[in-house]
């Protein structure tokens, strides 16, 4: 129950803090701190499972192409869990350097599908004009966000 | 073990986006429809927010000057509001079908929009029911906001021109030489021209593709750069910036299709 207030907070919070950003600004990534807080609670393969589900609801609610934002979203869960076996994810300093390259993980994801659709890669100008204000807003609000999850979800494990 | 099982997943985050691409954005698009309530609830949230920060920032003495016009405005406001909302609806459409076109269809109103970086959609509040189909360009006062690409029956999904999939025929308001302005998110174009094309900075873009989707003239953007360009290249590239501040969009004018 508390899952699902936690994706229907973050999913209004998602078009919230859009809504807000000027259309210059790309807004942060809460369905990817949702897949990772998510993927933190369950066991690999449960937590896979969750982030491709959150990932084709992206896909779904943007009218795009089925699969990039899932492809995208596993990625990172995958990345994610790889991660952790490395690093610390109790430790907030390590917990940003996992969702760091997670982030990055979850943009691969996105390149796999770019290129399997275009034949190309994305332009300069969505480097610098979503993928890097993404990434810094979404870690700048990661610490929040996460901590509210965790008073809504309960501690980990 | 879990390698495989991701493997899994991106053959078949692969194969669905191969299968869907002829269908897209049909298929999102009814789903995208009937969750824009619950996006809505955000971006009018937000909406409501920018417009409160505005009016705090504009009016500091906004409480002793509520008070005055409180009292002086109010029975005009109960009288007047609706009036004045159908009058502005109206002002819009009327400018735009005097500027850009004869064929207005409907103005809808902007209930949500999508809230992927990569790719700049609005939802809507009409749909089918009300008159809107696939391929009625979409406007505004200020200039072009995009084109139908997905209706229900009172939902409308709106790909306006700078998602990554948009592609609109536009020439320099002031020169001859017709381009294409490709969408580049979160808030530009680079349009390709001739390379004989007499374009400056500054220079305003118009819609100018023939037998197009949009009608001719409509202003699309401001011209920003102009890239260098390569050796024995065929085509100049410049880089622009829409007239139309999405975000703000409350209201759109959807015109007829051609």
């Amino acid at each position: 129950m508390n899952a699902f207030l936690l994706i229907l907070f973050s999913l209004i919070l998602q078009s919230l803090v859009s809504g807000l950003m000027p259309d210059w600004l790309s807004p942060p990534d809460f369905w990817f701190l949702l897949a990772i807080v998510l993927a933190s609670r369950h066991n690999p393969y449960a937590g896979l499972a969750i982030a491709f589900g959150l990932g084709l609801l992206q896909d779904l609610t943007s009218a795009g192409y089925l699969g990039f934002h899932a492809l995208g979203l596993v990625t990172a869960a995958y990345a994610f869990y790889g991660l952790r076996g490395w690093l610390h994810w109790e430790e907030p300093a390590a917990r940003m350097v996992i969702l760091f390259l997670a982030f990055i993980a979850k943009w691969g994801g996105y390149l796999i599908l770019v290129y399997w659709m275009r034949y190309t890669t994305l332009p300069p100008s969505t480097w610098l004009g979503v993928f890097l204000p993404e990434l810094v807003l979404t870690m700048l609000l990661a610490p929040p966000y996460l901590y509210l999850a965790e008073a809504l979800l309960g501690p980990g494990e | 073990m879990l390698r495989l099982v991701y493997l899994g997943y991106v053959l078949l985050a692969l194969t669905l986006s191969a299968l869907t691409a002829h269908t897209a954005p049909t298929l999102p698009a009814e789903v995208a429809a009937y969750t824009a309530p619950l996006f809505g609830i955000g971006h009018r949230m937000a909406q409501n927010l920018r417009a409160a920060g505005r009016y705090l920032f504009d009016r500091r003495d906004l409480r002793t000057e509520n008070a005055m016009l409180r009292e002086e405005v109010a029975w005009l406001k109960e009288g007047n509001l609706e009036l004045k909302v159908e009058v502005e609806r109206l002002r819009r459409a009327l400018e735009v079908h005097e500027s850009q076109a004869p064929n207005v269809v409907a103005v809808a109103p902007v209930i949500s929009e999508d809230t992927s970086g990569l790719y700049r959609r609005l939802i809507l509040g009409m749909g089918d029911a009300d008159g809107l189909s696939v391929g009625m360009p979409v406007t505004s006062a200020h200039g072009l906001v995009g084109v139908i690409i997905e209706t229900t029956a009172h939902r409308a999904v709106v790909r306006t021109i700078v998602d990554p999939e948009s592609r609109v025929g536009v020439r320099p308001a002031d020169a001859p030489g017709r381009g294409i302005a490709y969408g580049e998110p979160p808030a530009s174009l680079r349009v390709e021209l001739p390379v004989e094309t007499q374009i400056a900075i500054g220079d305003v873009l118009v819609t100018g593709s023939l037998r197009g989707l949009f009608p001719e003239g409509i202003p699309v953007a401001r011209v920003t750069a102009i890239l260098p360009r390569s050796p024995g290249a065929l085509r100049k590239v410049v880089r622009a910036e829409p007239l139309v501040k999405f975000g703000l969009l409350e209201e759109v004018v959807v015109l007829g299709k051609l």
